[in-house]
């Protein structure tokens, strides 16, 4: 095993500004914890975002609309104006967690309120950033699974998304899927550092083996490198699915991470999915 | 010199020899005290010694110990000494730890067993806290357990999705999303994956909007059944898991328990108490396994304190997890599980002998602490603590009885533990019946112990009379006497016991002239030639400073000079008040005559205690006569400054003078007695003799030589008492003398019957040898008056008359006259009556 990629003379990729996606449920959290996590290591800002869905405001304001409370299972009447109270004291919670997160990282924080449709105010709102973090998804489920607002997302990618799986074990290895992509290499080193983890690369060919070495040995920085055999997506997939890995770096316009499916990831080895378009 | 009752007393001067014992240091046959043997035995003590054997011996309720005596008789060495004789003769008492109780967490449990085998099971517990915790987290972090707890879990969300999943299915296939909000689910229509605004919702026929209001209408019913079965499932995988946990933890701590149990077999209550231990991990294994290594949670745990609720705590916690952040031991499971021996007997070989210096109400019989913890005050059985009753049960238990009757509600705790036989550790405010607090009710624990009181004779009898209780909790009395007889076989002693002493203080040698002399320092302490004083504390302290002044001048063994040093010394530090007094007395303040003479006034002696000095003061007492109706006024009784001892002197006094000068005739005079400046109480009867010296020469008029003072009470037949504190009233009226020039012609006089307990100082002795001062022994008030006045006191005739020109005769003839002289005055009275 190699040793961590620690103490490199300069980060090959430069993470300036974390953008959270930010709702009341559980895997937020663990999203948001990473995200403070790499923006106090890497002395970034971390910029909360709550999206008002559209979407639900819409609904409230439909004659035919009303709430099924989860708490005693009572029919109650609903209209915009209940919907966006109860939108607001998500936000306002939402706010809290995030406040709570950069005291304890002693981190620069700011927090937005958007409106609209989350994959869309998402995806604007990452041009601004240089890392997306959000949960894989919303409603708590039996397993991880990617939800629609990470694939709407990852699929019109403007800067490395970050989808939470499962909370951070800490101390697994950060994994690269190196397609011939360096940014590839640059954020998984950067993310390995930040995170105190070691850095491993798994190619699927021969001469990609060579490019991540020298890349690797341009500079200066240490991490093990694995071929699959048949360079299938498949055998890679089922590789990971054997190893432990905390989180995994995907480039999504290359073959093989085009090819891998993230939730499958998310259900085995890694806590974590990085995707690059 | 011995008395002997048979012979009379001396009277008359006394030679030199008698006024002092002298010890020959050829009594003993020794050089140093170095040759002599410790003493083991204990002087002139036996029935004090009978008296202790008895009451250790007597195993029997109420049959405890008063040790009564003065200060520094050695009391306590002697009661410790026998007691650890005794104390080797019982066996090893039991321990005695305190356990949880699971059913009753406010009422511990006590436990007794074999000496010894309590610290092997605190350990064994301990051992087992420690093993359990690794044990159940291992079987709690097996793979095997997480994935059947997981497949639990699952089985719940699985449930829960499939019901939402079935109708967010059913509502896509009808157009309709299921969508959550902060507010709970709802249903709306969509178009093109869009959930639709009101506006195009308006544009819908209405029998389109009425079928979507229906459709949603249904799901939500439908939905709202497939909600309505969450809390059931919820429940039934509570269930599920409770079941995994016991079935877990009790595999997990069984073979724990059992490694315990394998060595009690022989303790059924250590059997009984581990099935509630087991019970007790497996009911509350998911409270114990997610509690953290320091709790922090408030709670009442094992009892309680004000302000905590039982069962508090960390959440779902069992009453004392999560509730205990102990100082000693971070986890609560270690509070909850282990024992708390408040008696380790393990060391001992032999019943214990305790000796309580400070027998407060806590330190006596237990105490329950509390510790402050975010405002409320908590406590677990792990703060009993163990009093001095407690470590001495089975054995014997020391206690000063006033520090005892001093300290609050100690007394009474004593004597409740004493008559229930048992300790209950009850905080005083609930002992009172003042608080209700809430706090622990320890099981009581059976007492067996011996009590030994050490206290005063005031003391013992206060209580005797005052308590009901004490004679029936402390019937026997062990009493110390003061003073032994000096017998040659008790002097020799006396000389080991000093040898002890001077040994066991790592003192130097006494020579055989030391000895002696710290023998007379003995009978002087003791007020008496006879007899040798029982107070080592005085002797010992006469050991150490003597060994000081030997150090002084180099010398290798103490000798009769540092101990004559020592003395003096004592005297010395001590006398300022006593020089003050002969100040004033010498100066004239204070009129005391020591030379001449003058008729009705007499020096009469007493004694000043002032802290462990006493001094003897010489007082002007006089007394004038005039006619009147036989009455004798005691003027220090009219003012209150006179004691009923004195006033009873005084009375015996008047009751001499009718019966011996008046039997026929009425005492027609009226004489008032005073102690010139006096400002203080004046008790006791040994001025009485001094007061009707004074009253004779009053009525006589007959001088008394004022160079003589005069001790001694007196009977209504006028023979002449002993009273005491003779030797500090001799050199008292010696050290005015000598300090004024001794004439030759100055003396004391003092009962006979006193005179064995003469240890006069030497100065006194050499004036007496030198001829320069005397010391008179009187037995009758006849001797005293014909010594003072220089008159023969006479006595009556065949015809029953005084002979002429004796004081008795001038005293008679002046009652005669004053009889006379009053019935004149009443007879003309009479003849003017019609």
């Amino acid at each position: 095993m190699a040793e961590p990629a620690k103490g490199a003379s300069a980060p090959p990729h430069e993470i300036r500004r974390v953008l959270v996606a930010l709702d009341p449920m559980a895997q937020c959290q663990g999203a948001l914890e990473t995200a403070a996590r790499l923006a106090a290591r890497s002395e970034a800002e971390l910029v909360g975002l709550f999206v008002e869905e559209s979407e639900l405001l819409a609904a409230a304001a439909l004659p035919v609309t009303r709430v099924l409370r989860s708490h005693d299972l009572a029919e109650e009447a609903l209209d915009e104006a209940v919907m966006a109270r109860g939108l607001r004291a998500w936000a306002a919670h939402a706010e809290a967690l995030l406040a709570a997160a950069a005291e304890r990282w002693r981190i620069r924080a700011s927090f937005r309120v958007a409106r609209g449709r989350i994959s869309e105010v998402l995806s604007a709102e990452a041009r601004r950033g240089d890392l997306v973090a959000l949960g894989a998804v919303a409603r708590p489920s039996r397993a991880p699974r990617v939800g629609a607002t990470a694939r709407a997302l990852s699929r019109g990618l403007v800067c490395p998304v970050l989808v939470m799986g499962a909370p951070d074990g800490g101390g697994a290895p950060v994994l690269a899927v190196f397609d011939g992509d360096p940014r590839v290499l640059s954020l998984g080193a950067e993310l390995a550092a930040l995170l105190d983890s070691q850095f491993e690369i798994v190619v699927a060919e021969e001469a990609q083996e060579a490019a991540a070495r020298a890349w690797l040995e341009a500079r200066g920085l240490a991490g093990r490198i694995e071929r699959i055999e048949d360079g299938t997506a498949a055998r890679l997939q089922d590789g990971l699915r054997r190893r432990r890995a905390g989180l995994v770096v995907l480039d999504r316009g290359g073959r093989l991470g085009a090819e891998i499916d993230a939730e499958t990831l998310l259900l085995g080895p890694a806590h974590a999915v990085v995707v690059l378009g | 010199m011995s008395s002997d009752p048979e012979k009379p007393p001396v009277t008359g001067p006394l030679d030199v020899e008698r006024l002092c014992w002298r010890c020959d240091p050829g009594l003993f046959g020794f050089e140093t005290t170095e040759e002599l043997e410790d003493l083991g035995e204990v002087i002139g003590q036996e029935r004090a010694l009978e008296a202790i054997r008895f009451a250790a011996g007597m195993a029997r309720p109420g049959y405890n110990l008063f040790a009564l005596g003065p200060e520094g008789s050695g009391r306590h060495t002697v009661v410790r000494h026998f007691l650890d004789r005794a104390a080797r003769e019982r066996a090893v008492p039991d321990d005695w730890c305190y356990l949880s109780n699971f059913k009753a967490p406010r009422a511990p449990l006590a436990l007794r067993l074999a000496a010894g085998r309590g610290r092997g099971f605190r350990s064994d517990m301990a051992r087992f806290v420690d093993d359990l915790r690794e044990a159940l987290r291992a079987a709690f972090e097996s793979d095997e357990h997480r994935t059947r707890r997981q497949v639990i879990e699952d089985e719940l969300k699985e449930r829960q999705e499939q019901a939402l999943a079935e109708v967010e299915g059913e509502a896509k296939a009808r157009g309709i999303a299921l969508l959550r909000t902060p507010m709970g689910f709802a249903f709306a229509p969509v178009s093109d994956g869009t959930v639709v605004t009101p506006e195009v919702f308006q544009q819908f026929p209405k029998a389109e909007q009425q079928r979507i209001g229906q459709e949603i209408e249904a799901l939500q019913k439908r939905l709202q059944q497939a909600l309505q079965q969450s809390p059931l499932w919820m429940t039934e995988t509570r269930d599920k898991l409770r079941q995994l946990n016991t079935e877990t933890a009790t595999f997990a701590v069984g073979h724990l328990i059992e490694a315990v149990r394998g060595r009690y077999q022989d303790v059924p209550e250590i059997l009984d108490y581990l099935e509630e231990v087991k019970a007790d991990v497996v009911e509350n294994v998911e409270a114990i396994v997610a509690a953290p290594e320091r709790a922090v949670a408030a709670g009442p745990g094992q009892g309680g304190g004000p302000g905590g609720a039982p069962g508090g705590g960390l959440a779902g916690a069992p009453a004392g997890l999560g509730a205990q952040s102990d100082l000693e031991d971070g986890h609560p499971l270690k509070r909850r599980y282990r024992v708390n021996l408040i008696i380790d007997n393990s060391a001992l070989a032999h019943g214990p002998v305790v000796y309580d210096d400070d027998p407060t109400y806590d330190r006596l019989v237990g105490r329950i602490e509390h510790r402050a913890e975010m405002g409320a005050l908590l406590t677990d059985f792990h703060m009993i603590r163990p009093g001095s009753v407690h470590r001495a049960n089975g054995g014997y238990l020391i206690l000063d009885a006033q520090k005892l009757l001093t300290r609050p509600m100690a007394w009474d705790a004593l004597k409740r533990v004493l008559r229930a036989e048992e300790i209950r550790i009850q905080p005083p405010g609930q002992a009172m019946g003042l608080f209700g607090t809430t706090t622990l009710e320890p099981e009581p624990i059976p007492l067996d112990v011996k009590v030994v009181l050490i206290g005063d004779r005031r003391l013992y009898y206060l209580l005797s009379g005052l308590d009901p209780d004490f004679p029936r909790l402390f019937k026997v009395a062990a009493d110390f006497e003061e003073r032994i007889e000096r017998s040659e076989d008790n002097s020799r002693l006396y000389a080991r016991l000093i040898a002890t002493l001077a040994r066991r203080e790592s003192l130097r040698p006494l020579d055989r002239g030391a000895v002696a002399r710290a023998l007379q320092y003995s009978a002087r302490l003791a007020g008496d030639a006879e007899r040798l004083s029982t107070s080592l504390e005085s002797v010992a302290d006469l050991l150490r400073e003597a060994d000081y002044w030997a150090g002084q001048e180099g010398r290798a063994r103490i000798t009769e000079a540092d101990v004559e040093r020592t003395i003096e010394a004592q005297i010395d530090r001590l006398d300022r008040v006593r020089d003050q007094v002969q100040e004033q007395m010498v100066r004239g303040t204070v009129a005391i005559a020591t030379e001449g003479a003058a008729a009705g006034q007499v020096n009469g002696l007493s004694v000043l205690q002032l802290g462990g000095f006493a001094f003897g003061r010489p007082s002007r007492i006089t007394a004038r006569i005039r006619l009147g109706r036989g009455e004798v006024i005691d003027i220090e009784r009219e003012v209150e400054l006179g004691g009923p001892l004195h006033s009873k002197g005084v009375l015996i006094l008047s009751g001499y003078l009718s019966a011996h000068y008046a039997s026929e005739r009425p005492l027609s005079l009226s004489a008032s007695l005073v102690f010139e400046q006096s400002y203080g109480g004046i008790d006791g009867d040994s001025a009485s003799s001094a007061e009707l010296y004074a009253l004779l020469s009053a009525i006589a008029e007959v001088p008394i030589k004022q160079g003589f003072a005069v001790t001694g009470s007196v009977n209504q037949f006028g023979e002449v008492q002993a009273i005491g504190g003779v030797n500090e009233k001799i050199e008292g009226f010696f050290d005015l003398c000598a300090a004024r020039g001794l004439t030759g012609e100055q003396g004391v006089l003092i009962p006979a019957t006193n005179v064995k307990h003469l240890m006069l100082d030497r100065r006194v002795r050499e004036a007496v040898a030198e001829g320069r001062f005397s010391v008179h022994a009187i037995a009758t008030i006849d001797q005293g008056i014909a010594l003072l006045t220089g008159l023969p006191a006479g006595e009556r005739g065949p015809d029953g008359r005084f002979p002429e020109g004796s004081v008795n005769a001038r005293v008679e003839a002046r009652l005669l006259a004053l009889a006379e002289a009053r019935r004149s005055f009443a007879a003309p009275q009479r003849g003017s009556e019609p």
